[in-house]
């Protein structure tokens, strides 16, 4: 594990380690080919007349042109800002205003849709080509056809012609590494300002709980744009020798892909959010030992929280462990860690800070003891250094040198942390942080809403998902599909609200704030209770045929057994059995088709409910 | 044994070239050689397997609905199925094709089961080049297993070069060999039948139960030696193809007997003769009948495999009824004697099915079993 960006870049360019795989992505590049495109991107930046501390935007889908200049900027002293594609035009158009870049990195498309020619027409803007060589090439070349010249301008054309450059010591400790965007509103945004001495800090105390080595092969498929996929990904492998693997990004599609891809690529580490690990579990029928390889040794889970039930169920079915990391954007990637081992782990738990300090304070600034709720402050050094150009928000947050995270939590008597809420709106989906306030502003400025609150509710898969409740203006008629591709339009995608609802006022106190409990009780529709009890008296219902065909008491059948893990009882006889069972129960006939495809209890509950539609029956 | 020698030959060398070729051309290196190999030592099979290949993929294409494609895939494999299982076309075939074209029962049930699985709208994104991968991989064309399409995609996906599975593979490939050369060619075919020639008119039952016993463990040790060798190979291809046998003769009822015996063909027809026929009719005894007339002809088309099939089915069907009853349930919790003596009982109810389909005709059926089941002899 390297200590700084010096003796990483030449760990990486070192001839001894050409051969070695820095990542699997599209294709498998090497720490040869990484080495050299450092070099010549710190080159292109130093002719483009970008200096020492200058703030260079990254917006590329291409995780390998992304994990070149991030490394590059860091290599040459410049300030990295990845910058999320997926930002619509206002938003980006915003927040280039906010951070005011000298450079500008970006797909070639982002140049049209973001209009960045007349935005940033003092900028040096270069377009990031796709690398993705067209079919056909190979004929072309025997018949010798000219191909079009590319743009001599672009990253990968500029990259194939540059020289490789002198790698002299530029960057001090205290220099700023990146700026990395994390929830804010729009009209502060916020953007965390990390220096060297934090990012690496946390990269080795990372090295050393995840026990890190060269031959070791991290799997992470987070986007980039987030501190865990970039930071845990092409850094963590980089600073290591090891291999980063992202062939793909993650997608439901992609489940077996994940599950084969241990196996394949040798994996070692897993980086995941709960969400995914959710979704693992949820189509895991047949793929259960698939981390059972002589490779394979930790799930680490980021983001967001992991409820106990799950994470020892998961550990079980899998027979993996998994740590469970907590930290935020502000302290680089992790603080604390529950796992690896007996004595650092306690499920439900964060675990123990790591190489900083943790306090638990109350309203009034004062430490409470074990087991006493209040707001969860960490001191070390992997802390921000600011919130760039938000001095109310750096005020806030960074008093006396401790950094006040929002999360309530409490500690026990074995110095373990627990994470029991928040102390702001943000809620956390899918691992992304948002911030219901943002969103709101959005909303609230269009014509046929009158006024509107947006809050989080708990959700089995996402850990919980943003609602937005909105009052219609009474002079134009509410349209919902119109708002939601209004809101496409002016957010990002993960920041559009799962649901909308209409309610005459929202509820506010005398003061005028929003009354978010009676909020949240609003949105439990009769409907939604209704439709939660139908289900788990189905799967009861279907749970008993299944126990009568089976010969199996009910305790051991749960919704996720199938036929094709060899539970006991359930051969092709007894399947029948347990059809005609369920057709006597519900009173319909199966086709032979979905008797075929009824081989798992949540297949035949599927089927059952297509069945019962109304639309059906 | 020339096939067994051809294919480990072809195998060995599409092992070496498939690890070497650049990582994006190693599958498709495997089909091609498999293309090479059937084109010279089988090419009725090799013409046979690549139209069916292309119209079976080709009919999903068209512009009608899946279940008239299925069913016009299933049509086509069953047609050219049949017609050379009861002997037409026999004369144009070469000497290593013998009967039937090289592998076409395999492959043909694996169409069969592609076309019903795209019915069931079961199978994961592929192309036209996976399909042809799936059905054009040598270590299961000569003698199965008949392996499945989604799991040989996702070994596809997950193939890389495993040291461990190679040594498993080369470890595979020695035990079926041993099975087929040691213990088969000399151990029975010479040593047992040896000893059963110099009973000779002495003991003419035992003479009789000998010589059947020694071809159930013929047919047994041959077979089962044949798939060692097929995922032995496919193996060292770094693919893990689905086993055929389970220590059969171990079973102790003779349902049990057909989960351990040639697994890929008796789960392929339990899935796609016994489940749509029993869920149609809800009769399940009429699923098992037909299963097993089904694993009957699918060996050959003829009386005696028809037969085979019958007793084998009735077989089932008694198990079935009887284990439901309170005796069964009375004698769920057995003593080790008693499973021993079930054991027992079922290995000669299968020696004795191996008796119609050893003998050339009824009569000889007949008088081998007069003599197993009377005391004159």
């Amino acid at each position: 594990m390297t200590r700084d960006i010096y003796s990483t870049i030449n760990q990486i360019v070192s001839a001894e380690n050409r051969n070695k795989v820095f990542a699997y992505l599209n294709k498998k590049y090497t720490y040869g080919e990484l080495g050299i495109d450092i070099k010549k991107t710190v080159n292109i930046i130093e002719e483009s007349g970008i200096n020492h501390g200058d703030k260079i935007i990254i917006s590329s889908l291409n995780d390998y042109a992304v994990s070149i200049l991030f490394l590059s900027c860091l290599r040459g002293g410049y300030v990295a800002v990845p910058f999320d594609p997926n930002h619509t035009f206002d938003q980006s158009a915003r927040l280039f205003d906010f951070v005011d870049p000298d450079a500008l990195f970006l797909d070639q498309d982002l140049i049209e849709k973001w209009s960045i020619q007349q935005i940033e027409q003092k900028k040096v803007v270069i377009p990031i080509e796709s690398s993705i060589r067209r079919k056909g090439s190979l004929f072309k070349k025997m018949l010798r056809i000219e191909k079009p010249k590319e743009k001599e301008t672009s990253f990968f054309s500029l990259l194939s012609n540059a020289e490789e450059s002198l790698l002299e010591q530029k960057v001090k400790q205290e220099d700023t590494a990146y700026l990395l965007f994390t929830s804010g509103s729009t009209s502060q945004p916020k953007a965390v300002q990390i220096n060297h001495k934090a990012l690496f800090a946390n990269l080795s105390t990372l090295n050393n709980v995840y026990r890190l080595q060269e031959e070791s092969n991290i799997f992470n498929i987070l986007t980039l744009y987030h501190t865990d996929g970039l930071i845990q990904g092409p850094l963590l492998a980089a600073t290591n020798l090891a291999t980063w693997v992202h062939p793909f990004d993650f997608n439901v599609d992609k489940i077996q892909h994940i599950f084969d891809g241990i196996y394949k690529y040798k994996i070692s580490h897993f980086i995941v959010v709960p969400t995914i690990l959710k979704f693992l579990e949820k189509f895991s029928e047949g793929f259960e030992n698939s981390l059972q390889t002589t490779n394979f040794k930790y799930i680490i889970s980021s983001a967001s929280p992991l409820d106990a039930s799950f994470w020892k169920s998961f550990e079980d079915k899998f027979k993996t462990i998994i740590i469970n990391n907590y930290g935020l954007t502000e302290t680089v990637v992790g603080a604390s860690y529950s796992g690896p081992d007996q004595d650092t782990l306690k499920y439900g738990s964060v675990g123990k800070p790591k190489d900083c300090i943790f306090k638990i304070i109350d309203e009034n600034g004062q430490s409470l003891g074990p087991g006493e709720k209040g707001e969860l402050c960490i001191k070390g050094s992997n802390l921000l250094t600011k919130y760039f150009r938000n001095e109310k928000a750096t005020a806030a947050t960074i008093i006396d040198g401790w950094f006040h995270t929002g999360d309530i939590g409490l500690y026990d008597n074995d110095g373990f942390y627990f994470i029991e809420g928040r102390k702001n709106n943000l809620i956390i989906s899918g691992g992304i942080n948002i911030q219901p306030e943002e969103v709101n502003e959005v909303i609230s400025r269009h014509s046929m809403i009158l006024d509107s609150a947006c809050f989080g509710v708990p959700d089995p898969i996402f850990g919980e998902i943003l609602v937005a409740a909105v009052v219609p203006s009474t002079n134009i008629e509410f349209e919902k599909d119109k708002l939601i591709q209004y809101c496409k339009d002016h957010l990002q995608a993960i920041k559009v609200p799962s649901s909308f609802f209409t309610i005459d006022e929202i509820p506010k106190t005398i003061s005028g704030k929003i009354q978010y409990t009676e909020l949240r009780n609003l949105h439990k529709t009769d409907v939604v209770t209704h439709n939660a009890e139908a289900h788990h008296s189905r799967i009861a219902i279907i749970i008993g045929a299944a126990s009568d065909a089976f010969k199996l008491p009910n305790n051991k059948i749960n919704p996720k057994i199938s036929n094709s893990m060899n539970t006991e009882g359930w051969d092709s006889l007894a399947h029948l059995i347990f059809i005609t069972n369920l057709e006597k129960i519900f009173n319909i006939r199966f086709s032979t088709k979905e008797i075929m495809n009824m081989t798992s209890i949540e297949a035949a509950d599927k089927t059952i409910r297509n069945k019962l539609k109304p639309s059906n029956v | 044994m020339q096939q067994l020698n051809l294919l480990l030959v072809s195998c060995a060398l599409l092992v070496l070239l498939s690890w070497l070729a650049p990582h994006r051309f190693q599958i498709p290196v495997i089909s091609i050689g498999t293309a090479v190999f059937l084109a010279y030592f089988a090419p009725k099979s090799f013409v046979i397997l690549s139209i069916s290949t292309t119209l079976t993929f080709g009919v999903f294409k068209l512009k009608i609905k899946t279940k008239w494609a299925a069913l016009l895939a299933i049509c086509l494999s069953l047609c050219y199925l049949v017609f050379y299982k009861i002997g037409m076309g026999r004369e144009t075939l070469s000497s290593l094709d013998r009967l039937v074209p090289l592998g076409l029962s395999y492959y043909a049930f694996r169409q069969i089961h592609y076309a019903l699985e795209m019915y069931k709208d079961k199978l994961p994104q592929h192309t036209f080049f996976d399909y042809i991968n799936y059905l054009f991989f040598l270590p299961t064309i000569l003698i199965g297993p008949i392996h499945r399409f989604e799991p040989f995609m996702r070994n596809a996906y997950r193939r890389r070069w495993d040291s461990m599975l190679f040594s498993e593979g080369l470890e595979r490939v020695l035990y079926g060999y041993v099975k087929i050369v040691i213990i088969n060619n000399y151990l029975i075919s010479v040593l047992l039948f040896q000893q059963i020639s110099n009973i000779g008119s002495s003991s003419i039952w035992l003479g009789t139960y000998l010589r059947v016993f020694s071809y159930t463990l013929e047919t047994y040790i041959l077979f089962s030696g044949f798939s060692d060798v097929a995922v032995g190979l496919a193996l060292m291809m770094g693919f893990r193809v689905m086993e055929n046998f389970n220590y059969p003769f171990f079973a102790p009822n003779i349902n049990e007997f057909w989960n351990r015996w040639h697994i890929s063909l008796t789960s392929w027809c339990k899935d796609y003769i016994f489940i749509p026929i029993s869920s149609f009719t809800r009769k399940p005894i009429l699923g098992i009948i037909s299963t097993m007339l089904v694993i009957g002809l699918w060996h050959e088309i003829s009386w005696r495999y028809l037969v085979w099939g019958a007793f084998h089915g009735l077989g089932i069907a008694c198990w079935h009824i009887y284990n439901r009853t309170a005796m069964a349930k009375a004698l769920t919790k057995r003593s080790s004697v008693l499973r021993i003596g079930s054991i027992i009982i079922t290995f000669h109810f299968v020696m004795v099915s191996f008796v119609l389909i050893r003998e050339v005709d009824m009569a000889n059926v007949i008088n081998t079993l007069k003599i197993l089941f009377t005391t004159n002899y």
